[in-house]
Parts: C-alpha cells; structure tokens; sequence
C-alpha cells in the first residue's frame, strides 16, 4: 500500500510537471509566442505568434510550417496545401503563413486551429515528399524489370489487378511467365505507403488458387524498421538493387 | 563514401556571402544561401542558409548546410544548428537506445548530420533532420555563435556572415 501509494503521487505529480510544460508561453520583439504540445518534422513544437490586429487579435504560425517545407525545397506547395488546410479550418493564409483574427473571447479555439493547421500542412507536404520517393523507386524497377523479364512485363497500361474484395488496385509492374502472374509493387520508408501495399497484397492472396505472387520492392530492408514485419506478413520483400538472379527466384 | 556523407565532412568555405535578405513581409524573415566551395570547385546546389527574425535580435537564428538533389528542386538538409529557438527547444523520436531520445531539448541544440544519417540505407533518415543533441556552453552572442558554426560545419571563412540587420521592439 505505502508503495502504490508512493508511486501514485510520483505519477500524479509527474503529470503535472509533464502538463505545465506542454504549452508554454514567451514575449520577445513585441509579440508573444506560444508552444504547443505538437511537432514538426524537424522536432521542434508548433508554436503560434500573437500579436495586436486591427479586428482582434491575430493568431499566426509566422511561417514557421513554411520554413519546414522550404528545408526540403518544398516551399512552392505551401500555398495550395495552405488554402485548402486553411479553408476547412475558417482561417486564412498568405504565401508564407496561416492566420486568423478573433476577438479575444475566441483566442483559445483560434490558438488551436492555427496550431491544427500548421502542423497539417507540414505533414500533407512530407507524406507527398515520401510518395515521390515511391515513385523514384518505381521508375528504377521498371527499367530492371525491363532487362530482367523483357517481353514477360505487361505493358504500363495493365498495372490493374482486382482483388477479392473485387476492389481494383493500381501497382507498380505486372509480370506473366508460365501462365502465373507476379505483381511488383515499389514501396517507400513512409506508413502508407507500407500499409497500402499490405493492404492490396492481403487482397489479392485472398484469391486464394488464383492469387498471384506479390513482391513488395524496396531501397532498404533494414530503413523500414519495424515497419519491415508488415510488409513481410503480407508478401515476398526484395531490395531493387539486388542482382537479377534474385527478381527470377522471388517470381519463381 | 557516400556523395552526402563526403559533403557533410569536408573542409568547406563560403564561395560568396549573398547578405541577409530584406525581412519577408508575411514572417518578419531574414536569410541568405551561401555557395559552398571545396577545395576551389563550387558544389552546385550546395549552400549554408541562414535565418532569423527581423524583431528578434540575438536569438532564433538558424544555420543550416543544404544540397539540392536536382537544382532548384528537392533539398536535402545536412546539418543545423538552432540558437535560441523560439519554438519551444526540440525533442528526439523515442528511439531506444538513442542518445537525448525522448527527452526535451533546451532552445540552441546542434541537428548534427551523424545523428541523422543513415548509414545502411545511404540516405538521410526521415523528417527534417529530427534527431538533435544539446549543445552544453551556449553562445553569448551572434559572433560567438558563427564561430561554433564555422567549427561545427567545417567552414573556415564563417567570418564572412555579417551580423544581421535586427531592428528592435519594445516588449509592451
């Protein structure tokens, strides 16, 4: 009991402490900023700057989602990401940042939908980044696939295949040799696209005697991380720059 | 050695400082891309970028080594150093065994590319340079703060970077 007890309170006060440090608040150059409890994607906290408008005050994220997308060379999507981010949220957003102006009364909710903003808009534009490398991969298989299969590949066009659920999936490459299929589909390091293959390789092994062999192809085994473990539950994993001989015996 | 990795360690010097930018009107925002050069050729798409706010005098800064993997498009961070941050310091993924994993990081911390890199996958990892360490003697000033730059970076003429043209604002 003295133990529970004990540790109740270490909890209980761990928590607290815990608590007063997720959102905090700073004035600095005439303007107040203020922390909160959500990241971008280089660690640092969403953080919303406060200043005195001619309607209110204005809640702004000063840019900061913007600098983040910038980092990668991808400041020219801020403005689209942003409006559409911006519209559902009732804020508005410039070039370079998301806003709104609100009577004090409404400061709490506007403090949260800003934050909600920038951190949707940075995420939106890194998950897009991480498609891309999808798309890198897919180009170097379908030269590879090229070389080592030749006229066995089917042509672009006939990358569809049909699940059991009947749902029609859109993968990377299709290949036909002794009258059995053998889908290749490039997949990046981000969650969905990991969880999208899953998702159709379980579908189309579903099909049971008609399923086809399906090979998930990444960069690296090992930078999937745990992530590794889902694709390799649903299908065979190979890494595209592997030699030949090891394309041949996966669509064995 | 990996193109990024042989980037990230070489000896370096800035080719041409540009001077800070007038401040964005949207952010208040300062920077410059600074050419990098080693050994006499200019990398292309290979800059150290700096930024800061024009209302915040000595502190947000940020410097930061950059490569473009097709000019004008797609940028790769290699490293950064953060100097009083005002967006509330930093915090590492939860990654077991990772040094400062988990835990909250003070205002001026140095995202250094070892920390980042991933080593089997030749790449760096995913994010925006998310790994970080402290750093323990934080400069006082924006010339001390170039210095560790310079030494962090491995650029032996920093001392090209003029101080930026901050503007000050009472805190009513």
């Amino acid at each position: 009991m003295v133990v529970l007890a004990s540790k109740s309170k270490s909890v209980a006060e761990a928590a607290e402490a815990a608590a007063a440090e997720l959102v905090s608040v700073r004035r600095a150059g005439g303007s107040s900023f203020i922390n909160l409890p959500i990241l971008y994607p280089d660690g640092s906290f969403v953080t919303l700057k406060l200043d005195q408008a001619a309607k209110g005050i204005r809640v702004s994220d000063n840019g900061f989602a913007y600098r983040e997308l910038e980092a990668i060379g991808a400041g020219r999507s801020f403005a689209k990401t942003a409006m559409s981010v911006a519209e559902s949220l009732d804020l508005q957003a410039d070039r370079r940042s998301v806003y709104v102006d609100v009577p004090e009364e409404q400061l709490v909710r506007a403090i949260c939908d800003v934050g909600i903003a920038s951190w949707q808009i940075a995420d939106r534009v890194y998950s897009r980044a991480a498609e891309e490398d999808e798309a890198e991969i897919e180009d170097y298989l379908r030269d590879r696939l090229t070389k080592v299969f030749g006229s066995k590949l089917k042509a672009p066009d006939q990358n569809k295949i049909k699940g059991a659920s009947t749902s029609e999936w859109e993968v990377s490459a299709i290949v036909e040799q002794n009258g059995k299929r053998t889908v290749f589909h490039a997949v990046s390091n981000h969650a969905n696209s990991v969880f999208r293959t899953s998702a159709a390789f379980h579908d189309l092994l579903a099909l049971q005697e008609r399923a086809p062999n399906v090979i998930a192809v990444v960069r690296s085994k090992s930078a999937l991380g745990s992530k590794f473990g889902i694709l390799a539950q649903a299908g065979k994993v190979i890494e595209e720059e592997q030699p030949d001989e090891v394309y041949l015996k996966a669509a064995a | 050695m990996h193109p990024l990795q042989a980037l990230a360690e070489a000896e370096k010097l800035i080719s041409v400082f540009p001077g800070w930018s007038d401040a964005e009107p949207e952010t208040d925002y300062m920077w410059f891309d600074a050419p990098l050069e080693i050994g006499g050729v200019t990398e292309p798409g290979f800059v150290l970028h700096g930024g800061c706010l024009r209302y915040q005098p000595e502190r947000h800064v940020v410097f930061e080594v950059r490569v473009s993997r097709t000019l004008g498009r797609r940028c790769v961070p290699l490293m950064r150093i953060c100097w009083r941050s005002l967006k509330g310091g930093h915090t590492n993924p939860r990654r077991e065994g990772a040094e400062f994993c988990g835990v909250r990081l003070g205002s001026t911390h140095f995202h250094t590319f070892d920390q980042n890199w991933h080593a089997e996958g030749g790449r760096m990892r995913a994010g925006n340079l998310r790994m970080a360490w402290p750093i323990e003697q934080e400069p006082q000033s924006f010339t001390e703060l170039r210095e560790l730059v310079g030494k962090r970076f491995r650029i032996n003429n920093i001392d090209v970077v003029t101080v930026p043209n901050w503007e000050y604002r009472l805190d009513l």
